[in-house]
């Protein structure tokens, strides 16, 4: 299975190589949101290349191939959930190489620093987006579901925002969240995990009934 | 002891199928004494490979000559020229002459030639081969 | 002897093409021939037995295993080249191989390099500027890189140039020296397979037209021409294909016996060649019996 993700780093390894580059461009295009730009930028550039990885599968029709090969259909799918991962672990990397240097040579204005706990809830925001996204891959081709893609980013913008407003209304809530740190950490973790296991099964469901 | 070499040359046109073809030169190879007993013959694949023809025509060729008791197979070793008494080797030769001296009765008749006339081709072709 | 790949009753049905009652069965240490004019299920019937698109109805059983119940065992030992590459196009053959392999139990490197380099593949140029031939001698390196008994191969060489083909043909023919190997070969350019298949099964509008070996169809079908007078004396009914001229008429019989007692010298017979034999059965219609 290391060869499945091994491939989807492989096919995107021009973009992948581009990563600074985009991180560097999200910065600047996302710069006013401050604090919480790390997170953005994580996220955003991570999901970037969830997305894209399906794209040379599709155009190769390379499924024809996998699935000619030994090589069972809950792999395939697999390891695209955990490229989720890699990703974000490798774009959180950049960032805070980028967000570190920049200071020492003194381009723009100062950038936030990126902490760990925001590298964590960035791989729940894009595990959570890939969730919802890798469904709909598995089912549809890279193609066409590409077009959902806007719907999930527009989803997951309006959710956030809802998020914080409920949030500012309830302040017991955000109590709850802002405080006893390891509990909610941990409870936050299990619903992502859950939410990604359930799209897992979803997604293993989908492309096994797919004719190629 | 090396596998003998014989020339085998088919042709795709005509009316006589592949494997007779090759159970006839291989016949008159092993009846000319080309091919010595207990030698051994090339496998029906790399048969089938050298000729560029199906493998099922080469075993069905080796199969025929096997009933004709020419050539014996060992499983798992090949097939090799049978050793059989010069009597027998005899009465192939003449028995194959005289079927070939058969047909060509039989081509005459269809062509409505009779005895006589036959006879007198006969005795002009025996007299070219002098 | 267990047939290494057997069909039975094989169905598929989309909306204006259906694959029906499929039946046929390969033994091991030949090449049977897939033959039939394009879209008539050729390679329906191949994704079928690749599970890359589910049966309807049937049996498809490979090296006596379902095809259903053991595709990962199946898949093991089957080495596969399709018409079109399937490999990622903006990668090396050294990459695309290294991604591949691990998954193959009995992957060896070393006949994997011996193949390269006797088809002269260049490791280090991109996919996308191997031209076609090479791209399918590629798919046929890695197909015989794993020690695969069964060779499936759906057009490889449509669209290739005759030396090309030719190139390929030798290379199957020594592949097929080991007899522990099959090869299933759809392909409809039939003067290939007349030279290497053993077997040959006709398929035509989603069903099979007949399924034998070539030494049966050199036995039992022949081309016949002959004065028109002879198709009212009780011939018609062994004649396929028929076509009648101003000066008499010709077809394919298939059953050559019996056609030869009734015209006697009257007709000439003909071997007829793959591609006849398509043709005859093809366009013939109403004339001429196939047995099952």
């Amino acid at each position: 299975m290391v060869a499945l993700v091994l491939k989807d780093l492989l096919v995107q390894k021009k973009v992948l190589g581009l990563a600074l580059l985009y991180v560097f461009i999200f910065s600047f295009a996302m710069h006013g949101l401050g604090e919480h730009l790390p997170l953005a930028v994580i996220s955003g550039v991570a999901y970037m290349f969830v997305m894209y990885s399906g794209a040379w599968d599709d155009k190769c029709n390379a499924d024809k191939l996998w699935n000619s090969l030994p090589v069972p259909k809950w792999k395939i799918v697999a390891a695209k959930y955990l490229a989720v991962l890699i990703y974000v672990a490798a774009v959180a990397a950049l960032t805070w190489i980028l967000f570190t240097v920049q200071p020492l040579v003194g381009i723009g204005d100062a950038l936030p620093k990126v902490r760990l706990d925001q590298a964590a809830v960035a791989t729940g925001i894009v595990l959570g987006m890939s969730s919802f996204y890798l469904p709909l891959y598995f089912a549809l081709g890279y193609m066409r579901s590409r077009i959902f893609n806007i719907l999930i980013f527009s989803g997951s913008f309006s959710a956030a925002a809802v998020l914080s407003r409920v949030l500012t209304q309830r302040p017991a809530w955000a109590e709850l969240i802002g405080g006893s740190g390891p509990a909610v950490w941990g409870l936050a973790a299990a619903c992502v995990v859950v939410v990604a296991g359930l799209s897992f099964l979803l997604s293993l469901q989908l492309y096994s009934r797919r004719e190629f | 002891m090396g596998v003998i070499s014989i020339d085998i040359i088919i042709t795709n046109t005509g009316e006589v199928p592949i494997y007779q073809q090759i159970v006839e030169q291989i016949k008159a190879a092993i009846l000319r004494g080309e091919l010595p007993p207990d030698q051994p013959l090339p496998s029906i694949r790399l048969l089938a490979r050298e000729l560029r023809i199906s493998v099922i025509t080469t075993k069905r060729a080796y199969e025929e000559l096997e009933k004709e008791g020419l050539i014996y197979t060992i499983p798992g070793k090949g097939s090799f020229v049978a050793d059989f008494d010069k009597g027998a080797l005899t009465e192939s030769k003449t028995k194959l002459v005289e079927e070939k001296l058969q047909e060509v009765l039989n081509a005459a008749e269809l062509m409505g030639l009779t005895r006589t006339e036959l006879r007198i081709i006969f005795e002009r072709v025996l007299g070219d081969g002098k | 002897m267990t047939a290494i790949l057997e069909l039975k009753d094989v169905t598929k049905r989309y909306t204006g093409f259906a694959l029906e009652g499929v039946s046929f069965s390969l033994e091991p240490g030949y090449i049977m021939g897939f033959i039939g004019p394009n879209g008539a299920g050729k390679t329906t019937t191949i994704k079928l037995i690749m599970n890359l698109i589910r049966l309807d109805a049937g049996v498809i059983k490979v090296f006596g295993l379902d095809s259903r119940k053991h595709e990962q065992e199946i898949k093991q030992r089957i080495g596969f080249v399709y018409d079109e590459s399937h490999f990622y196009e903006n990668l090396t053959i050294a990459e695309m191989s290294r991604l591949i392999a691990p998954f193959y139990r009995s992957w060896d490197w070393q006949v994997y390099k011996k193949y390269v380099d006797l088809f002269g593949l260049p490791e280090r140029k991109k996919l996308a500027q191997f031209s076609r031939g090479m791209k399918m001698k590629y798919a046929l390196a890695v197909a015989l890189s794993h020690g695969a008994e069964l060779l499936i191969m759906d057009e490889p060489t449509s669209g290739l140039d005759p030396l090309v083909r030719s190139e390929f043909l030798d290379i199957l023919r020594e592949v097929i020296q080991d007899e522990r190997r099959s090869v299933l070969l759809s392909s409809h350019i039939t003067s290939d397979l007349d030279q290497i298949a053993d077997y040959v099964t006709l398929i035509n509008g989603g069903r099979i037209i007949f399924s034998k070996s070539k030494e049966e169809l050199w036995e039992e079908y022949a081309l016949i021409k002959g004065e028109k007078s002879l198709l009212d004396s009780g011939l018609r009914p062994y004649v396929v294909g028929l076509k009648e001229s101003q000066f008499g008429f010709e077809g394919l019989v298939i059953n050559k016996e019996e056609a030869q007692r009734i015209a006697g010298s009257r007709a000439v017979f003909e071997r007829p060649n793959l591609e006849e034999i398509m043709l005859h059965c093809i366009r013939g219609k109403g004339n001429g019996r196939f047995g099952a």
